[in-house]
């Protein structure tokens, strides 16, 4: 039998062992610390585009989009736990070509010393490019240049394809706007650092939300349409401009019903509204997390 | 410390008694018209003659998007559906808002034609004039060149479960002292992106504007997009009309 | 029941302790303790002779200026008429001591044991412990008389002569008695409720038996299929999330339940098999573990009355019950087997029936090596139908009554159905030669549940159908646990490490393991066709725990119980739905999401006892514990975030021996986050950080040698203590420092009479009459939106008569038909009563039953 001493010393490091494994704050943790990693990626829709369809994922009026170039402006990658207050955040905005990305995504930041606990709220930019905007490779700097001396937010070029027609498009377009409260698909908020390891984390960008019927609140059950691309394009030149959408009426092109307008704004303050208000409406939304998982407070940024 | 026991009870007891959490609340709804039945759509003059809206039911949300997607619960609402005059010029009583007190992001509604998720198809509520949102009559005048138009609108969930109006900004921090919510309204303002030109180059003077028009469809985007009904508390208690 | 050798021992002012049974001044597991040895050599049948009457040893005035503290060990030699003709000293605590305790020994008289039906002379051991004048551990009930505990031990190594003679063919065999287990108090909130008081008023239930204690209530909101729900000392506790609860020993808390963390259903036990219930109110034992928040309750199974009985019961309703209970008399109380199966129509408009049964048994034997064991097999399953909720304003405007339910089919295909099985056994051997006691326990359950509730009738939408609404928020929940665990522990002997401090400490581990299938689907009537999946998960959660604690006695005024536990808790989650894919995405993986997470939670326990006079007590104690995360809810590498609580309390008890006692506490308990009922999801959710201070006096009585009376009233303020996380749907939740918690019932009284008096002769024979009530009363409890709930009163009383065999009772629950609601809630419904839906939360009741009559016929055989 272990000696008295020997035992009364067993409970004493015992004790100190627990303690100092411990040290909890409101039971949320031993105080060890961890990273997250912070990928961008781009959704499938950018990658390979929209297919037609009657599967709810499809576009239904048979229009066919691809995208050839995908720049969008993203940083100021921001996280905090509400039990304490606690945060992190990096105003760094990178350009990104998503169109290019590796399928792995880019790694856009790492926090690292976090506590190892759940980081409940976490948020991120799109952001109007401003000087300081840093391409990330594989993103070419003359891409940035290009994003910086436009002051966009996303840059995009492709085109629509249905019957044997095709109307390209190239858009720029100063949407930005902040995403917060992000959570994933299973509505679990923010994301938890795991001691001494590394959480990923991706803010997910869509390119199909301005092919919706309506400005989805949340859960989305929508449509995708994109018979406009072709109402729009008033020369019938092939060819629709950002000065063809904002003359667009969404009277004719956006119909309700099929289309509810909610939520869409005079983005251009021009007292009508267009489908350029439409697609730039919808631009302020394509910013998701962890796949399909949705930044439901979103304000817009000048 | 030296406590008694009986002084700590009626710390205590004192203490349980601080209890603000958001109080229930019952105030007055009102429609508040505004523009006076005129309204000016480019080179065109609107005067409203007639401008019967239906409103409600009305849900507010603490949350920035009303949606019953992501507002589950609300803070306040006005469940009766009432036909005002919109030409009025005295504010009209809509019934009374139940809720409790505190921040108000957001608003869901509709316009007398609701889609309850209970609801096989959008139902318009019983007191509806000829079944519809809104009836609205009135001249539209370019110079010389005048339009009469009667227009019924139909305001219509897009889907189940779904106001039709699924969210609109509603800013308030509601206190149990604030009398009334003013609904505002400006019926002439939601003719704004009809193409009247385009009606004027048909030759038509007397305009019917159904569901399914482009008229219809414009006055849709006045009402959601260019000119929103618009929500304001106050604590006046100024008389109202009973529609 | 009371001694009066005890009572002019304490009305003299000192006194006597002779406390049975000695492991009182022991650490030890809250279990069964029996130490014996098998029965007897193989084809014969031995029974142990058992207690007619016993006298306490008085602490002798000698031993007052050293305030000694200490065990005596006696070897009685009990003669073939039951008297005792021997007694030696095994283990001294001093010459005075061992001369109190040989004069009470000499005194006692028992059943002699018997071999094949003779009766023979045997020898038997009998602990003594001696505390200085102070209230004993134990403030609810006296400790157990040792009378029907007695096991027939052949003696293995302290006395060859005797243990040889029994070899040879001897009348003459060596038993040891032990009475029941009793650990040690762990302040002025550790409570002991014992059978007197647990039948003084009826209980429909093994769960309500619990409501007997301070500062509990018990609710059936859900009916008898779903375990009921607990407050304790101003925590909502809900199915179990805050009350660590243990029935003979084993763990019913169910991890990461889909019903709710920490789920417990209490209606495997059968009133009549509970022999005492040990309620620890705070966190201040090491040997707490998981969900002990607000506490702790520890289900003590025996029948001290040993005679097969079997009960009949028809009442309102048209309830019938049935038990029988066998208890045969040559078997100590551990040893019992019961059986029990119960059919309602339920009250209300036909929507609260249900049929139930269960059995549990326990046997307790002997091992080699001086090891007692007892072995337990617990069985229960129930169906029963669910009335559900009723909006208030439904209510109000006359649509519906309090007890009905809706006519909606997704209202009226609410039930639950669950199965639980246990098996258990416990190990025990005191070493007479140190005092030192080592156990083990090991156990395995097996639980199934199934239930559909609609609490929100109508408002919820598929989340793989979007499109999908309206079609009736009818949740079935699944939960398929089979757990396995088990604990060892050693309790060193006593020893002194300066001439004022004496000590011993215990070191012990508790280990679990469940492998949990679960489920949440939504349903639409009649048909229950599935219209959304909510949850399908695969879990394996281990639990390694280990404590130390150590008991000093500082002077002869102070006595200090400290220690600490820690666990280590891992979770593997196989979310068959995780990553999910909206239906509206484009398919790009394959949906599931598989994790693993771990962490630790520490906590360390402490007592002080200070005793300055015999009437007076007083104790401070501090206590860390913690509550285990839903798996579900986990990330990925998470280091599970357990709620951790920390209680703090003070307390004194006054003590007139065994005819009064009045104890009052004054405590806090701070949690770090709180968990509170989602009607949405018929589950729990997280709300934020809580404190709850609060005030508890109790008073227990014995008045008469025929009346006990107990009464207590527990206030409590509690309060959330920061706003609850903003959310995206509630950007900035309302909150006022200060806001009271909702649905806690700020001030519970609860008193419990019971009434034994022999009177009166039938056909020869005396006739003993019972009768009791207990009362509950609720004040308004507060709920969301500054509403208050009404007061709840509740008078339940119990009537019997018994003559030899045959007993004739009187059960009435809610004497007063007091209509109340059971339990309250605030939330969002769409039960279509009205055109336009509301979306405002509203306030539901779950009702309260009604006056239930039942009358009993007890057959004792």
């Amino acid at each position: 039998m272990m000696s008295r001493t020997k035992t009364i010393s067993a409970i004493t490091a015992l004790f100190v062992i627990a303690a100092c494994a411990s040290k909890t704050d409101g039971g949320t943790g031993t105080g060890a610390t961890g990273a997250v990693q912070i990928f961008v990626l781009p959704e499938d829709s950018i990658a390979n585009g929209l297919e037609p369809g009657n599967g709810p994922e499809n576009v239904q009026d048979g229009w066919t989009v691809r995208y050839s170039r995908y720049l969008v402006a993203i940083g100021n990658f921001r996280a905090r736990r509400t039990d304490n207050g606690d945060a992190v955040t990096d105003p760094t905005v990178y350009i990104l070509d998503l169109k290019s990305a590796p399928t792995s995504g880019y790694v856009a930041k790492e926090f690292t010393g976090l506590a190892a606990v759940r980081w409940d709220k976490f948020g991120y930019d799109i952001p109007n490019a401003k000087a300081g905007a840093k391409a990330l490779a594989p993103t070419a700097q003359a891409d940035a240049d290009f994003m910086i001396a436009n002051g966009y937010s996303v840059y995009f070029e492709g085109s629509g394809a249905k019957s044997g027609k095709t109307v390209a498009f190239k858009w720029g377009f100063k949407a930005g706007t902040s995403f917060d409260d992000c959570s994933s698909p299973d509505g679990i908020s923010g994301f938890a650092v795991p001691a001494g390891g590394t959480v990923q984390v991706k803010p997910t960008l869509h390119g199909d939300h301005q092919y919706f019927d309506n400005v989805t609140q949340g859960v989305e059950i929508t449509k995708r349409l994109a018979q406009w691309l072709q109402i729009c394009d008033k020369d019938a030149n092939n060819d629709l401009t950002l000065e063809e959408l904002k003359g667009c009426d969404v009277v004719t092109a956006l119909p309700q019903p099929p289309y509810d307008l909610t939520s869409v704004t005079d983005q251009d303050m021009d007292g009508k509204i267009t489908v350029y208000d439409y697609v730039d409406t919808q631009l302020r939304t394509f910013g998701d997390y962890q796949g399909d998982g949705e930044c439901p407070t979103r304000a817009s940024l000048r | 410390m030296n406590v008694s026991p009986l002084t700590a009870f009626a710390l205590l007891a004192l203490t349980a008694c601080i209890d603000a959490s958001q109080a229930p609340i019952a105030y007055d709804a009102v429609a508040v018209a505004r523009g006076n039945g005129v309204a000016a759509a480019g080179a065109w003059s609107i005067t409203l003659t007639r401008a019967d809206v239906a409103l409600g039911p009305f849900y507010f949300c603490a949350a920035a998007s009303g949606s019953s997607t992501l507002c589950e619960s609300s803070v306040a609402e006005v469940r009766g559906v009432t036909v005002v005059n919109a030409l009025a010029s005295t504010p009209q009583f809509l019934g009374r808002v139940h809720g409790f007190s505190g921040a108000i992001q957001s608003v869901s509604y509709d316009l007398g034609i609701s889609w309850f998720d209970t609801q096989r198809a959008a139902t318009p509520a019983p007191a509806l004039p000829g079944g519809h949102s809104i009836q609205l009559e009135g001249v539209a005048k370019r110079g010389a060149v005048s339009v009469t138009f009667r227009a019924d609108i139909d305001v219509v969930p897009q889907f189940q479960g779904q106001n039709a109006i699924s969210t609109a900004p509603a800013k308030a921090a509601v206190q149990p002292a604030n009398g009334r919510l003013a609904i505002v309204l400006e019926p002439a303002a939601w003719l704004k992106q009809v193409d009247f030109d385009a009606v004027a180059l048909t030759g038509e003077r007397d305009l019917v504007i159904a569901p399914g028009s482009s008229a219809h469809n414009a006055i849709l985007v006045g009402l959601k997009n260019l000119s929103p009904i618009t929500f304001a508390w106050s604590e006046s208690q100024d008389p109202v009309a009973t529609p | 029941m009371k001694r009066a050798t005890t009572h002019r021992a304490l009305r003299a002012g000192f006194t006597a302790l002779a406390v049975l049974p000695a492991y009182v001044a022991l650490p030890g597991f809250a279990t069964t303790r029996a130490f014996a040895q098998p029965a007897s050599p193989a084809g014969t049948t031995v029974t142990p002779p058992s207690v007619i009457t016993h006298v306490d040893a008085q602490y002798p005035p000698s031993a007052r200026e050293a305030r000694k503290h200490d065990d005596v060990m006696l070897a009685l030699t009990v003669d073939a008429d039951g008297h005792v003709s021997k007694v030696d000293v095994l283990q001294s605590g001093g010459a005075d001591l061992d001369e109190a305790a040989v004069i009470a020994a000499r005194q006692w008289t028992f059943v002699p044991a018997k071999k094949n039906g003779k009766s023979l002379a045997s020898r038997i051991r009998v602990p003594f412990h001696f505390a200085p004048p102070a209230p004993p551990p134990e403030l609810v009930e006296p400790v157990a008389k040792p009378h029907d505990d007695a096991v027939l031990e052949p003696h293995a190594a302290s006395t060859e002569s005797d243990g040889a003679a029994a070899e040879k063919g001897s009348t003459t065999a060596e038993v040891r008695v032990t009475g029941r287990p009793n650990p040690p108090s762990r302040g002025v909130s550790d409570f002991r409720v014992s059978r007197p008081l647990l039948t003084a008023a009826p209980h429909g239930s093994g769960a309500d038996l619990l409501a007997t204690a301070p500062g509990v209530y018990i609710a059936h909101p859900e009916g008898e299929a779903i375990a009921q729900r607990i407050y304790l000392r101003g925590f909502d506790a809900d199915h179990g999330q805050d009350v660590e609860l243990r029935v003979a020993g084993i763990p019913m808390n169910q991890p990461s339940h889909i019903h709710g963390q920490g789920y417990a259903d209490l209606n495997l036990v059968i009133p009549e098999t509970v022999r005492q219930i040990r309620v620890i109110e705070g966190v201040y034992d090491p040997r707490q573990g998981d969900f002990a928040v607000a506490g702790s309750a520890s289900y003590d199974l025996g029948v001290e009355e040993r005679r097969s009985r079997v009960k009949l019961t028809y009442g309102s309703f048209d309830t019938k019950r049935i038990v029988a209970v066998w208890a045969p008399s040559d078997q100590p109380e551990e040893t019992f087997g019961a059986a029990t199966f119960r059919q309602t129509e339920g009250f209300g408009n036909g929507t609260r029936g249900g049929i139930s049964g269960g059995a549990v048994g326990q046997y307790r034997f002997n091992l080699p090596y001086d090891v007692a064991a007892v072995l337990h097999l617990g069985a229960y399953a129930a169906r029963s139908n669910i009335a559900g909720v009723v909006r208030r304003d439904d209510i109000e405007a006359g649509r519906l009554g309090l007890y009905d339910a809706y006519a909606d089919p997704s209202a009226r295909a609410q039930s639950a159905g669950t199965s639980r099985t246990q098996l258990g056994l416990t190990l025990d051997r005191h070493a007479s030669e140190d005092g030192s006691h080592t156990s083990a326990a090991l156990w395995v359950t097996l639980a199934s549940f199934r239930s559909r509730t609609n609490f929100t009738g109508f408002t919820e939408r598929s989340r793989f159908e979007p499109t999908w609404v309206g079609r009736g928020d009818l949740i079935e929940q699944s939960n398929d646990d089979f757990g396995l665990g088990g604990s060892t522990s050693y309790s060193s002997a006593r020893f002194e490490p300066s001439k004022q401090i004496r000590a011993h400490y215990e070191l012990g581990s508790e280990v679990s393991t469940h492998r949990v299938r679960q489920a949440q689907n939504l349903l639409q009537s009649p048909q229950n066709e599935t219209w959304d999946m909510r949850d399908d998960a695969e879990l394996k959660m281990t639990d390694v725990g280990v404590f130390g604690d150590a008991h000093v006695d500082i002077s002869r005024f102070v006595r200090v119980k400290a220690g600490a536990r820690a666990d280590l808790l891992f979770f593997d989650i196989d979310d068959k739905l995780g990553n999910f894919i909206p239906a509206f995405q484009k398919k790009n993986h394959i949906p599931g999401f598989r994790r693993t997470a771990s962490g630790i939670a520490f906590g360390p326990r402490a007592t002080v006892d200070a005793h300055p006079t015999t009437w007076l007590r007083v104790s401070a104690s501090y206590g860390e514990g913690y509550r285990s995360p839903q798996a579900r809810q986990l990330d990925e590498g998470e280091q599970a975030p357990f709620a951790k609580v920390k209680s703090y309390e003070v307390g004194v008890t006054v003590r007139d021996g065994d005819a009064l006692s009045l104890s009052a506490v004054a405590y806090e308990t701070d949690l770090s986050y709180d968990l509170a009922f989602s009607p949405q999801e018929g589950r729990l959710a997280r709300i934020g950080p809580t404190t709850r201070r609060g005030l508890v006096g109790h008073v227990l009585a014995n008045p008469a040698d025929w009346a006990t009376v107990s009464l207590s009233a527990t206030y409590v303020n509690a309060t959330l203590d920061s706003p609850p996380a903003a959310t995206p749907a509630n950007p900035s939740p309302a909150f006022v420092s200060g806001q009271s918690l909702p649905y806690v019932p700020p001030l519970l009284v609860r008193s419990d009479v019971a009434l034994t008096r022999t009177a009166g002769r039938a056909f020869g024979k005396s006739l003993n009459w019972k009768a009791g009530y207990g009362t509950t009363f609720l004040s308004s409890r507060p709920l969301p939106y500054g509403q208050t709930s009404q007061p709840v009163f509740l008078f339940d009383v119990a009537a019997s008569v018994r003559r030899d065999w045959l007993e004739v009772s009187f059960d009435a629950m809610n004497l007063l038909d007091s209509r109340y609601a059971d339990t309250e809630y605030a939330f969002v419904s769409n039960w279509q009563s009205t055109a336009v839906p509301s979306r405002i939360p509203a306030r539901h009741v779950s009702a309260g039953a009604p006056r239930t009559l039942l009358a009993s016929v007890t057959l004792y055989l």
